[in-house]
């Protein structure tokens, strides 16, 4: 918020202005409001072995996290950039893989990585789009600077608490809303409606039936899974509730059976279709991945879109974003060693306590290393990890994360955020101004993942 | 937009469960100011046959095992708030609450908030 020499932002000027007239009081009470709408909402978050009755919200911040219309204008460019590339990745790995030809990417990083799906091979869907709904994490290191730490293309997840948590704002700060011109959000699910009937398959003729296909109640996103059918207007269905007869997918309703035409789905591939992928799954449907490839039904985002966020693939990025577009990445990667490599891993081992250690595979923030923060054990036992299997770990420097005010136990104070803006691929590109803002609500620490005590900020995009 | 044959389903013991719940409270209340009164031959202890009237009984025994007289207080305890017994008040709530949540899209938020607020709040109290 305020610049190096004290001053304050640009875009914080009226809410800082408007920050420093409240006394502690008036913003706990104004928390306690959000805590209250939010209750009401029901937006809830079940975390995975937590021993009680698993719901619970995820914290919120009341003070926004605002970008300049300027700073989100140069960030777009680079985003679009950016999953036009992933696409056009996915595209090439399932078809010809020339990357692969022109020797850019070694065979072994597509061919041996779990979420490469030959099921997938020379098939394409609707358009040519594989990952319609993209959410990218963005960090912001310097005034100027943001780099993309990961992207997520299979069923990013998130969007409901930008939401809601601008619908939050609105309702607590209806001031600030009247006084400054804040780019939109709430459109996403009317956009996210659009993008789906977008990529109906070749089969469906007339107006397509569009489902969001949930795991069920006990998944952790299941608000979310509710939250957007709800909005969008559509059934939201479990594996249970579809069938498929005479090549086509049907849900079960009161009135017979209705055809399905597009699938949002929101079910790990693995566990998409027991006749394709894990037989032992009681979450998908059985034969629906036939059916897919047979264009007769549209599956978002695309089986196989896995291979493109994975976090060796990460370190590929910039050469991904030049041999596609013939264009330099606009938004970087964070510089990234790959520990399979000989030289990389010596490094790495090297500086182990100044270094960001992430399993390949992982996600949510789990089974990484900080090293800076690190007691001699937790590097003792990576040290030992890595040099058992170093194939599964990638390291980066430790980013001085940019911070935000907070507002925490003791008053305002600076808390690390990073960034995650959503993109629409379909009809059109769209990417929600903004995004979701996750702050790492303990004192000093770089892990904003929700599952780890986590919490939210409303993002405002000024408009010019 | 039509109904999933599944939200209907849910609907329904949603409904019913809440049924349940509320019929148990009733009998519950019958079975304690029937207690409190003197019946033919003196004092007699009714909880008994409130277990019996719950179908609960079975179920009863098996935790607390047979006496002369069942003791009130686990009575209620037992048919209130015990997770155990299939047919308490709690676990009623409990499944209406279940299946409310398959069916989320399908409540007001009205529908939403009293589902929580009720089966939130009955829970055993504490010493």
């Amino acid at each position: 918020m305020v610049e190096a020499g004290g001053e304050l932002r640009a875009p914080y000027r009226h809410v800082g202005a408007w920050l420093n007239e409240q006394t502690r009081g008036a913003l706990r009470r104004k928390r306690e409001e959000a805590d209250t709408i939010f209750r009401r909402l029901g937006i809830t978050f079940a975390v995975y072995g937590a021993q009680e009755a698993s719901e619970r919200l995820i914290p919120f911040d009341i003070i926004p996290r605002i970008l300049s219309a300027g700073e989100w204008r140069r960030l777009e460019r680079g985003i679009e950039q950016r999953v036009r590339a992933l696409n056009a990745f996915l595209e090439d790995v399932y078809h010809r893989q020339e990357i692969v030809r022109a020797g850019r990417i070694p065979m072994e990083l597509i061919v041996r990585n779990d979420a490469y799906l030959p099921a997938m091979g020379d098939f394409t869907p609707p358009r040519g789009i594989y990952a319609h709904i993209i959410g990218v994490d963005l960090v912001r290191t310097g005034p100027d600077e943001f780099f993309v730490l990961e992207d997520n293309l299979r069923t990013p997840s998130g969007v409901s608490y930008m939401l809601e948590n601008r619908e939050a704002m609105m309702r607590m700060f209806p001031e600030h809303f009247a006084t400054q011109r804040i780019a939109a959000v709430e459109r996403y699910p009317e956009h996210l409606r659009a993008t789906l009937e977008a990529v109906a398959p070749p089969a469906c003729d007339g107006e397509p039936t569009v489902v969001v296909l949930s795991p069920g109640i006990h998944n952790s996103a299941y608000f979310e899974h509710a939250f957007l059918a709800d909005q969008m207007g559509v059934q939201l269905v479990f594996g249970t509730d579809l069938f498929i007869d005479e090549g086509t997918l049907f849900m079960r309703t009161t009135r017979g059976r209705e055809r399905v035409d597009v699938v949002y789905r929101r079910i790990d591939d693995d566990f998409l279709d027991p006749l394709t992928f894990r037989p032992d799954s009681m979450l998908g449907v059985v034969g629906l991945f036939d059916l897919y490839r047979a264009g007769r039904v549209t599956i978002v985002n695309a089986p196989g879109t896995g291979i493109a966020d994975d976090k060796a693939i990460y370190s590929y990025l910039p050469e991904i974003v030049e041999f596609y577009t013939g264009q330099p990445p606009l938004l970087g990667n964070v510089p990234t060693w790959r520990c399979g490599e000989p030289d990389a891993l010596r490094y790495v081992l090297d500086h182990l306590d100044e270094l960001v250690i992430k399993e390949v595979h992982g996600s949510g923030g789990y089974g990484m290393l900080v090293g800076p923060a690190a007691s001699k054990r937790e590097l003792a036992r990576f040290r030992t990890l890595l040099k058992a299997r170093p194939g599964n770990y990638i390291a980066q420097p430790t980013l001085a994360l940019s911070t935000c005010p907070a507002f925490t136990g003791s008053g305002i104070a600076p808390r690390h955020v990073d960034l995650r803006p959503f993109v629409l691929i379909g009809d059109r590109l769209r990417i929600t101004p903004g995004g979701l803002t996750r702050v790492a609500l303990k004192k000093g620490s770089l892990v904003v993942n929700s599952s780890q005590g986590g919490g939210t900020k409303d993002t405002w995009v000024l408009e010019d | 937009m039509t109904m999933l044959g599944r939200t209907a389903a849910s609907l329904f013991w949603m409904c019913r469960y809440m049924e349940r719940a509320e019929n148990l409270a009733r009998l519950l209340e019958v079975g304690y100011r029937i207690s409190l009164t003197p019946g033919i031959g003196g004092h007699r202890n009714e909880w008994r046959s409130t277990l019996v009237s719950a179908a609960s009984l079975d179920s009863y025994l098996a935790r607390y095992g047979e006496a002369e007289e069942v003791d009130p207080q686990r009575v209620v305890q037992h048919l209130l708030f015990d997770p155990g017994n299939s047919s308490s008040v709690h676990a009623c709530l409990e499944a209406a609450r279940n299946n409310g949540r398959g069916v989320r899209t399908a409540l007001t938020r009205d529908m939403w908030e009293g589902r929580g607020k009720t089966t939130g709040g009955v829970e055993a109290p504490r010493p």
